[in-house]
């Protein structure tokens, strides 16, 4: 079907044509351990390098669920993006704490991957999210405590009951504790009024950090950041 | 009648809205178990073919997916426009193990696995061969349909008589507002290649608390408009 549809768009003084851009979500992941200071840049790696991390958190090499930079800390030659929201989804790690079982959670507490709502409000409280673009450049093109960015991806969770039971041994009830960054929808990611436009070869990253110093939750945790925008990528004529 | 049958646009071409819909999603099925797996290709086949990933495979039905022809490209008379690309998940068959989190009555997804499987889970939208459109984790395509849960004490089904009660979760929030528009929607041309590609990161989905036989039932739908051929 031929269409009529807007062909350019302009930005500033820049004109864009469509053709080449597609909705294309960028997503980098980082992972801490439980009561440890943060300092985390993400987008700052690709498949098969290492996923940054704090603590006593186990290194491991980064696979396509972490990660689809084409290339570290830029982006890459042939391509640009254009940024209009930041949003984020938080896993508790397995095969830590309290995830293994061998000894249920504790009341409020929650169960791996599960991150406890009460962490995930802790990190709002204490955890920075930023977004900066350049070489030697500190001015973010975003700042804001965690709090500020909704959460647009992740599972909506119903319990039954007060308490749930599980057969560890005799049977053991256990209450779980789960929260999301608001609702989630789509539509829970603040839309930038002005996208924040990133050139061809332009260096990136993400920062995470806890300014006052340990960010006080009782889970391992990993957080996948997404950039949401379009991206321009080359077609074939 | 006073409806419209056609419009001329711009460019001198005319666009017969009759053939146009809007109601009909296109919509295709994989079942993701417990094992690994390197690819499952929702699309890949059409009604009657084999479902990727089940048990058998089981031959699938309209319930599994509403695309005709041999599958892995759209018929030579239809023409797709998708403004949306969203994933819904079913549990069909008991967990492997209660002993660290409570099962969940089918077709309900317990909550650690459906975090197993967002954590793990990435999806790719491909149009014909040579160009991925999309390439992002599960969460980060609501499915847009569900259920708000109320329920009251802690036991279910598949629990007995015992309170062992569930906790399930759906991908994102059950609302259609909560599926996600894509910016730039995405044409697929008559008799074009297209699919829509589950992979992991891990190779499996870690921990996946799954007895043999059992599947996570996984529906990816594409919203849109669609051209299909009227009488």
């Amino acid at each position: 079907m031929a269409d009529s549809s807007i062909r350019t768009i302009r930005i500033g003084d820049k004109e864009f044509a469509l053709d080449e851009w597609s909705h294309w979500p960028l997503y980098t992941t980082v992972e801490g351990a439980a009561n440890f200071n943060v300092s985390l840049r993400g987008f700052s790696y690709i498949v098969g390098q290492t996923v940054p991390k704090t603590g006593t958190v186990a290194q491991r090499i980064a696979l396509i669920s972490d990660t689809n930079q084409a290339t570290r800390a830029r982006i890459n030659r042939d391509e640009a993006y254009i940024c209009f929201a930041m949003t984020y989804e938080t896993f508790a790690l397995e095969g830590s704490n309290n995830s293994a079982y061998t000894t249920p959670p504790l009341d409020e507490e929650s169960a791996a991957p599960m991150l406890s709502g009460t962490n995930l409000r802790m990190m709002q409280m204490q955890l920075m999210l930023e977004l900066f673009l350049g070489a030697n450049i500190n001015k973010p093109m975003a700042s804001a405590p965690l709090s500020w960015y909704g959460q647009s991806a992740g599972a909506f969770v119903t319990g039954s009951g007060d308490a749930v039971t599980i057969a560890n041994g005799a049977a053991t009830a256990i209450n779980m504790n789960y929260g999301t960054a608001g609702e989630l929808s789509a539509n829970n990611q603040r839309r930038w009024i002005l996208p924040v436009e990133i050139n061809s070869d332009t260096p990136m990253y993400s920062l995470l950090s806890s300014p006052a110093g340990i960010l006080n939750v009782d889970q391992n945790w990993r957080m996948r950041q997404y950039l949401d925008g379009l991206k321009r990528r080359p077609v074939i004529a | 009648m006073a409806q419209i049958e056609s419009i001329r646009t711009p460019d001198g071409t005319v666009v017969k809205p009759g053939e146009w819909t809007s109601a009909v999603p296109l919509y295709s099925v994989v079942e993701i178990g417990s094992g690994s797996f390197p690819l499952l290709t929702a699309f890949s086949y059409g009604r009657g073919g084999a479902v990727p990933g089940s048990p058998g495979p089981r031959n699938s039905t309209l319930i599994d997916t509403n695309l005709q022809g041999e599958g892995g490209r759209l018929p030579e008379n239809e023409e797709l426009i998708t403004y949306s690309l969203a994933i819904e998940l079913f549990k069909v068959g008991p967990a492997l193990s209660v002993l660290q989190f409570p099962d969940a009555d089918v077709p309900g997804v317990p909550a650690v696995d459906m975090l197993r499987l967002q954590r793990d889970v990435v999806v790719r939208f491909r149009v014909a061969s040579v160009r991925d459109y999309v390439d992002t984790p599960l969460s980060f395509w609501p499915a847009g349909t569900g259920i708000y849960y109320s329920i009251s004490g802690g036991r279910s089904k598949v629990s007995g008589a015992a309170p062992n009660g569930e906790i399930i979760a759906n991908n994102g929030g059950p609302s259609v507002n909560n599926r996600r528009q894509l910016a730039s929607p995405i044409y697929v041309g008559p008799g074009e290649q297209f699919g829509v590609d589950f992979r992991t990161g891990p190779g499996s989905v870690v921990g996946l608390n799954l007895a043999l036989d059992s599947r996570i039932r996984t529906r990816a739908w594409l919203d849109g408009l669609r051209r299909r051929p009227v009488a």
